[in-house]
């Protein structure tokens, strides 16, 4: 009984994860339109960079996190400024491949193939009694939930109160009218897809503290993100934060009964899920604009 | 588009094109040019570029005909490797009897693929190409018994000249690219192209959208099925990086950055995938990845500048071009001005894929 409730706790928290990892793909997607099939690869190297300034340049992490937040706030602005001005999907999925394609054989160059891991050793657990057994709970599993669900509350503040916010929501809404009330919306789209980075860039620091790094493993969380969209409808951020849950239930229990086969598990599920229920599971009846 | 059946071979018989079909000669001739083991690694090049146009004119098919937008492409390519390796290793049977299964295997993928793309368009289709893919290449990872997991399959053959995989392979990429130029031309052929320009318009007069996607995804995955069991039949292993998104992607990039949905696409951007074998040869191994860095940033710049590829660089334009830019002089600029002719992708000047096709 004991077992089955860390598991369950541990794969919420993981859950959690994959639910901040999910964010900024929903709302690249499901906001600003945009397809950008980079973003596992961008997961992927700001694992690396915190690897690299935690290791090799010395940095403590709570100096290397904010440097990585900023820079990976420009990254986002400028990709969409120069190579993501165009609104055909095709081409923007083209042009984000392409730049993951980059980004890999890059890091597979400088790093080389061998997965690599930010922390050595079990990190700490806190142990408790629970109904005849003890209950074990990572603290670095209880600091991800804490983040997810901090960033994840913030951000969903942020489009609702700030007045940045609501600009980017009057510019997903109605182009034209948010132009004609003094908006520029291109730099509004570049700059929503900048805060997209900053989630990408804090969700790669929680994964880099958790799972190993190598230069293929974008493909994987990736696939997760689009997952965790999908189950929750595409632009549902609320929705995404319940479904990435459900993915870290699943692919934890999928990890206990049969651990080689948990990829191709978590994988047919999203080809069964998006073809049968292309609208998603928590589909809300607003807009997908609304719901942002 | 109604008299395309009795004119088709006329149509083809231009300047331009026996003009390529004089400069594929010399690639021919390649086993008689070098003496002794110098011709095996060249052979090997063009029986490499060879597949590579045979796997674009698929994928050509597929996403540059149909628009259905497929990311795991090689997923067909690594069902006839591993239909093939498995056949004549594990059941010990005639290497046809291999590359018949991969066909049936492939065929059979591609009608799954069919079947979502009747409720899944876009980007949904995309992704769930991407999420199948690596269904596949899990199950060829984790299927160890059968698939031998990550070392892979390695086939025993007799031994077979190199000079027949050479000559087999540039008949498939002609046979193949003239199936492709033949394919567009025909009524099936319009009706990919009408499911991919309006698909609410194509359904609305009466094709029936969804068994015209079955249709081109069933071809594609069987002739690329057939390009897996010929590589792994000749390379003699297969492994799952047969199934890697990296081949998938350098499909993708070789014809979209040759054009995508003409028959001349891929056959100019297969050219690149030398560039990896090239950065090997004069910066050793270790800067192999650079070939795919590179490739990258090729793909970018095309779709940046040349969406259409290169098919749809009008030589005689550039040039002319170039020579007014050099020269201030009146008589040249008069003559080289914007001729409607040669305007957008039917420009005129020179191998263009526009000899297949009258509607575009």
């Amino acid at each position: 009984m004991a077992i089955w409730a860390t598991i369950i706790i541990n794969g919420l928290c993981t859950g959690s994860l994959f639910g901040l990892v999910s964010a900024a793909f929903s709302f690249q997607f499901g906001a600003l339109r945009m397809m950008n099939f980079a973003y596992g690869a961008f997961v992927m190297v700001g694992m690396y960079v915190m690897y690299a300034g935690i290791h090799h340049f010395g940095l403590h992490a709570a100096a290397a996190v904010p440097i990585l937040i900023v820079i990976y706030f420009f990254v986002g602005y400028f990709l969409r400024a120069t190579l993501l001005r165009s609104s055909d999907p095709n081409v923007q999925i083209i042009i984000t491949s392409g730049v993951a394609l980059v980004l890999e054989s890059v890091v597979l160059f400088i790093v080389g193939a061998l997965p690599r891991s930010l922390l050595a050793g079990i990190p700490p657990t806190w142990k408790f009694p629970f109904m005849g057994g003890i209950l074990v709970i990572s603290k670095l599993n209880v600091l991800t939930f804490a983040v997810s669900s901090l960033v994840l509350i913030g951000f969903a503040l942020f489009l609702k109160r700030t007045w940045l916010g609501m600009t980017i929501r009057a510019v997903v809404q109605q182009k034209e009218a948010a132009s004609l009330m003094g908006v520029d919306p291109e730099k509004i789209i570049n700059v929503g897809f900048g805060i997209s980075f900053l989630i990408t860039a804090i969700a790669s620091v929680m994964i880099s503290l958790q799972f190993v790094l190598e230069p293929t493993a974008g493909h994987y969380y990736q696939l997760i993100g689009f997952l965790v969209c999908v189950i929750a409808g595409m632009g549902n951020l609320k929705g995404g934060f319940y479904a990435g849950l459900l993915v870290g239930l699943i692919s934890t229990m999928a990890n206990i009964f049969a651990a080689t086969w948990h990829d191709a598990i978590l994988f047919i599920l999203f080809v069964v899920i998006l073809t049968f229920l292309p609208n998603g599971v928590f589909v809300s009846r607003k807009s997908i604009s609304r719901a942002v | 588009m109604q008299s395309a059946k009795t004119e088709w071979i006329g149509d083809w018989i231009t300047p331009k094109n026996l003009l390529v079909c004089i400069l594929i000669v010399p690639v021919l001739l390649i086993p008689f040019f070098y003496k002794g083991g110098a011709a095996l690694l060249p052979m090997h090049l063009v029986i490499m570029v060879a597949s590579y146009i045979v796997l674009a004119q698929t994928w050509n098919i597929l996403s540059g005909l149909t628009g259905m937008f497929s990311l795991g492409h090689a997923t067909f390519y690594g069902l006839g490797g591993y239909a093939l390796a498995v056949a004549m290793v594990k059941l010990k049977l005639n290497p046809l009897v291999g590359l018949a299964a991969g066909i049936v295997l492939s065929a059979f993928f591609g009608l799954l693929l069919g079947a979502i793309s009747s409720r899944l368009t876009g980007f949904f289709f995309t992704i769930s190409t991407i999420a199948l893919a690596q269904v596949i290449r899990t199950i060829a990872m984790q299927w160890t018994p059968v698939t031998n997991s990550i070392t892979g399959l390695k086939i025993f053959r007799p031994i077979v000249s190199r000079m027949t995989f050479f000559y087999l392979s540039i008949a498939m990429a002609v046979a193949v690219s003239i199936f492709f130029a033949y394919l567009r031309r025909s009524r099936t052929g319009s009706m990919f192209v009408a499911i991919r320009e309006n698909i609410n318009l194509a359904r609305s007069l009466g094709v029936d959208v969804v068994r015209y996607k079955t249709i081109s995804s069933v071809i594609a995955a069987m002739i690329a099925s057939v390009v897996g069991s010929f590589i792994t039949y000749y390379i003699q292993v297969v492994d799952p990086n047969y199934l890697s998104p990296i081949i998938s992607e350098k499909i993708i990039m070789v014809s979209i950055i040759g054009g995508m949905g003409y028959a001349w696409g891929p056959i100019f951007g297969s050219v690149l995938i030398l560039l990896e074998e090239f950065i090997r040869g004069t910066l050793g191994a270790r800067y192999a990845p650079l070939a795919s860095t590179l490739y990258g940033v090729i793909l970018i710049v095309f779709m940046l500048f040349r969406p259409k590829g290169i098919v749809s660089i009008n030589l005689k334009r550039s040039f002319g071009m170039a020579i007014a830019a050099l020269t201030p002089s009146k008589d040249v600029n008069a003559s080289v001005g914007p001729n409607p002719e040669n305007l957008g992708a039917g420009g005129g000047s020179t191998l263009h894929a526009s000899q297949f096709s009258k509607e575009k």
